[in-house]
């Protein structure tokens, strides 16, 4: 039995009872999937879908497309699914048939290789034996007793599992080793089947999301029915300012109350009933500021008269004046919408940030201008006779949290690990057997030695005329 | 001055001699001699090959795997010791003189074709400060290491299976060195026996760090998609060969296209497609 042999015996199967239209269908369908040629058909159609995946980019706006390869291909690309092509119809479908194939193929090749495995047949036809990739006829005037024991010692020895029997005049001896080889790719199709099983778990019961926290602040997620709270947010620099990594303390509340507290880091998510908060990003808020400092220089003199950090919301005096100034408005990349007259930050970069004061002298609101950090003079406030110049605020910090819960995940590494141990099993673990036979030829024996392995045949090539050569020697010693 | 680079250098000259010895070995003198040397220098190269990558970790306080430049060291590393493990096993020196070759171009990319800048030591940022950064990039290298020895040997089966076929009476005498056709294909199986469960290891645990980074262990990376499409490839190879006892030619020419498939996977995604896996 060998490759060939699970082959047929796969392939037979279905021809015996072919008599209704169903049996009919049955076996199309099973003759179909069981076939390796499917498989690697498959092979081919996702590694091409694959690849046009690689060279178009996934999931982009419509606007990138145009402009990398024009209006006319962008219809044809999204028409063909090309822009989200690893969830197109077609590569869903060449997975579920890949998983058909593999389940047929599994169900119909596991029976003949279990009987190979289990199959303790001992006696063979001395022609039978010599048939077999290896073998050998010698003789030896030794007693058929010592040849035995001498053949069952250096088997035992190569850590074969030995079984002998007697018959008549002579002696059968079947040794095999490594038949849990044979089902190393069954075990592999079975760990990729599951892999696919996680897969489908996590798109239908898990979810995937994105959550900015500024520091301080409580956030309510629903899908686990708890809070989760910023204590803190910090970054670590290596001695070159590059950043080394970056930190959020966070405290887990259910209905107010505390009950867990973690810091993670990239690389070190925090979980919790399932939900796995991961260090994804960072960044400054857009939308305010908890303080700033300004610069007053008189009008008339361009001398710096005073400097002062106004907390946001807060009155502050400014030393060496009758002017008071309070912190109201922040937007971090400026935009006026003429339509609407609302002003906002267009984007969470601080590409133009700008501070809304109110100017107050004498304890009278004099006015309520926008200033800008990078273009001071872009609008003079002409209320007072002072020049207010932004000198630095402090935005708080928000972390950007990877949110993930996926039902699924430990299916998938419960399949990539029987994948893995099949593969090793499958490529290392190699099915070796050896038949002999003794004849007792009253003062001399007659033996013939026969034998195969499943793989590493060059090796085998070796062990066996190994194994020939210490049976030459049992007769000399 | 002793550092890594000085180790690279060596390197560099020892498998350049290596390669020059099995070359002379292989094609153009009958001499076991020149056969030995080459081992010897392989051995001492890989040697000083260890030594570099050890005095880049020690430099840079951190695993050698985080650019190009030391991540192609570890790639001769792997893929020499991969070739000794073989040449102590089997005993063709002959073969040697084609992972040598390959083995000799990769040092002199790292030598002379990679911009200087990649030979900077960086730090490793944030996303790359995981135990998993060894395992992952250890158990892939491996993987390419048996892709690069099965595309040498592949590269041998179509030489002399050309030869053999149009019987040139020179030609052959020239690989008279080269082992048969079948051992050439059995090697070229066991080279792909080792690359395959250690590039699906390296996949794997690339996925597990990337769910445990960032929340997915698949997110179709071009880098992972590359990776997907490889594992395609060779499962092909595979499938191919042990339900429909494919030999010789055919598989052979699947190792090769295998290889090359590889050589983008490590090359091409990194300088052709942006994605998230820009290191290496």
């Amino acid at each position: 039995m060998d490759e060939k042999k699970i082959e047929e015996a796969a392939a037979a199967a279905p021809k015996a009872k072919e008599t209704g239209l169903w049996d009919t269908i049955e076996g199309k369908f099973i003759e179909t999937f069981s076939s390796p040629k499917l498989a690697i058909f498959i092979f081919i159609i996702l590694a091409i879908l694959s690849i046009v995946g690689t060279f178009i980019e996934q999931n982009r706006e419509p606007a990138i497309y145009i402009s990398q390869h024009g209006e006319k291909w962008y219809r044809i690309i999204s028409v063909l699914g090309f822009t989200d092509i690893y969830h197109a119809w077609y590569f869903t479908l060449m997975i579920i048939l890949l998983s058909i194939n593999l389940s047929v193929c599994f169900s119909r090749r596991l029976p003949p290789k279990w009987r190979l495995i289990k199959d303790k047949t001992v006696i063979m036809a001395e022609d039978a034996i010599l048939r077999q990739k290896n073998s050998a006829r010698l003789n030896h005037n030794v007693s058929i007793q010592q040849m035995r024991d001498a053949i069952s010692g250096l088997l035992k020895k190569k850590r074969y599992n030995v079984l002998i029997e007697e018959k008549g005049s002579g002696i059968s001896i079947f040794a095999r080793k490594g038949a849990i080889g044979r089902i190393g790719s069954d075990i592999t199709h079975v760990g990729l089947l599951a892999i696919f099983l996680g897969a489908i778990i996590g798109s239908f019961f898990g979810f995937k999301g994105f959550a900015t926290i500024l520091e301080g602040e409580t956030k309510h997620f629903p899908q686990g029915g708890f809070d989760l709270r910023v204590d803190k947010f910090w970054i670590e620099y290596y001695d070159d300012y590059k950043i080394k990594d970056f930190f959020s303390a966070l405290t887990v509340l259910e209905n107010g109350k505390e009950v867990m507290k973690k810091t993670i880091e990239v690389n070190d998510p925090l979980k919790y009933k399932g939900i796995w908060f991961y260090q994804s990003s960072y960044g400054q808020a857009w939308d305010r500021v908890e303080k700033a400092r300004f610069f007053l220089t008189d009008k008339k003199t361009k001398g710096l008269v005073a400097e002062v950090i106004a907390d946001f919301g807060v009155e502050t005096p400014v030393p060496k004046t009758d002017i008071k100034v309070k912190v109201i408005g922040f937007a971090a990349d400026f935009y006026y919408d003429t339509e609407s007259k609302r002003i906002f930050s267009k984007s969470m970069e601080h590409n133009n940030p700008a501070i809304q004061v109110e100017i107050y002298e004498k304890g009278v609101l004099k006015s309520s201008p926008w200033l800008f950090a990078k273009y001071p003079e872009a609008f003079i406030d002409k209320s007072t006779k002072y020049f207010i110049e932004i000198g630095g605020y402090k935005a708080p910090q928000w972390t950007g949290l990877s949110v993930a819960r996926d039902p699924g995940v430990n299916v998938v590494w419960v399949g990539s690990t029987l994948l893995t141990v099949g593969l090793f099993l499958s490529f290392f673990i190699i099915h070796k057997r050896i038949w002999i036979k003794i004849v007792d030829k009253k003062d001399k024996v007659d033996i013939y030695v026969g034998g195969n392995a499943n793989k590493d045949k060059i090796n085998f090539d070796k062990e066996f005329s190994s194994l020939v050569d210490d049976l030459n020697r049992v007769s000399k010693m | 001055m002793i550092n890594s680079f000085f180790w690279v250098d060596v390197t560099f000259w020892l498998y350049l001699a290596s390669f020059a010895f099995y070359m002379l070995y292989g094609f153009f003198y009958k001499n076991e001699t020149l056969g030995q040397l080459g081992t010897v220098t392989a051995v001492l190269g890989f040697i000083t090959n260890t030594l570099a990558l050890g005095y880049r970790a020690y430099e840079s306080g951190h695993a050698p795997f985080a650019n190009l430049y030391e991540s192609m060291l570890l790639f001769t590393w792997a893929t020499v010791l991969g070739y000794l493990f073989m040449e102590f096993r089997y005993k063709f020196r002959i073969i040697g003189a084609f992972v040598m070759s390959l083995i000799f171009l990769s040092i002199l990319t790292i030598v002379w074709l990679l911009p200087y800048r990649y030979q900077a030591i960086d730090p490793l940022n944030p996303a790359l400060q995981s135990i998993w950064l060894e395992i992952h990039v250890i158990t892939t290298f491996i993987g390419y290491a048996g892709f690069a020895i099965s595309f040498g040997i592949s590269i041998m089966y179509l030489l002399k299976n050309g030869v053999e076929k149009k019987t040139v009476g020179g030609l052959k005498d020239f690989m008279a060195r080269f082992p048969d056709l079948g051992i050439l294909d059995d090697l070229n199986y066991k080279s792909i026996a080792w690359g395959f469960p250690f590039l699906t290891i390296g996949i794997i645990t690339g996925a597990y760090w990337a769910n445990y980074a960032w929340g997915t262990y698949w997110s179709w990376d071009p880098k992972e998609t590359w990776a997907a499409i490889v594992c395609l490839i060779y499962a092909g190879y595979l499938h191919a060969r042990v339900t429909h006892g494919w030999r010789g030619v055919r598989t052979a020419v699947f190792a090769i296209i295998g290889f090359l498939a590889i050589v983008f996977l490590y090359w091409g995604v990194s300088f052709i497609l942006p994605g998230l896996h820009a290191y290496a």
